[in-house]
């Protein structure tokens, strides 16, 4: 539907209405605020309601480490098969690194600290309840200022329901993570 | 002080939070203990807070 331009007084049929909903793009699918967790995790945020989604995280740790996602399936089962293929590149500095590395056991992303200045995370997620490969694509900002952008593709053809995040070397996390669904017409 | 199981889970609409068990917390360090023997955590750099 393009963009209608009302005036007042004039009639909101719900057919339109709906077709704006239908059409309103990012929809909230849900949350979680954690505070000194191991593993913080959304169980069943991905289904067959929408294709592709978005999550956001903000976080920072318990010690200097890096933060690291999987999937999950079924009720609460993360996806720790070496099945993530990494590629991309993080920025630091004004220097290039590679983050190509085939068969990982989990979605690293990009380093946190005890400060203030947490990790800022955005990452497309395509795909995750199909049973197709699914992909994502990362934007990631640490504390420091390396811009990490690390896309991934899973080896496999699980349709995934949900996500966790942790941090190597057994630090703890504080933050929040929230998951959004894209709708599509 | 062991870690927190801490999440929101759409099944069933509510907010998970509360303390690993033993068995947990055990399961947990082997974990992560696994992790870094797979592999070498090459991409960590000094997370070193600029300004505190």
């Amino acid at each position: 539907m393009a963009i209608k331009t009302f005036t007042d007084l004039t009639t909101l049929p719900a057919s339109d209405i709906n077709t704006y909903l239908a059409n309103s793009g990012l929809v909230f699918v849900a949350e979680t605020t954690f505070s000194g967790a191991a593993n913080p995790f959304i169980n069943g945020c991905f289904s067959s309601d929408y294709q592709n989604y978005r999550v956001l995280i903000d976080a920072n740790a318990s010690a200097n480490a890096s933060l690291l996602l999987r999937v999950r399936s079924g009720t609460n089962t993360p996806e720790s098969g070496a099945v993530y293929d990494r590629y991309g590149f993080r920025v630091l500095a004004g220097a290039f690194a590679s983050l190509v590395s085939a068969n990982q056991v989990d979605m690293f992303i990009n380093g946190m600290n005890t400060g203030n200045d947490k990790i800022s995370v955005s990452m497309d997620i395509f795909a995750p309840n199909q049973a197709t490969h699914t992909r994502a694509i990362v934007q990631s900002l640490d504390p420091i200022g390396t811009l990490s952008c690390p896309a991934y593709r899973i080896e496999t053809t699980t349709a995934y329901t949900g996500i966790e995040c942790f941090a190597s070397g057994g630090a703890t996390l504080t933050g929040t993570m929230r998951v959004y669904g894209y709708r599509q017409a | 002080m062991k870690p927190q199981i801490q999440g929101f889970d759409c099944y069933t609409g509510e907010h998970v939070n509360r303390e690993m068990t033993d068995t947990e917390h055990e399961e947990w360090l082997a974990k992560i203990a696994e992790r870094a023997a797979w592999s070498p955590i090459d991409e960590e750099t000094d997370e070193t807070p600029s300004e505190t």
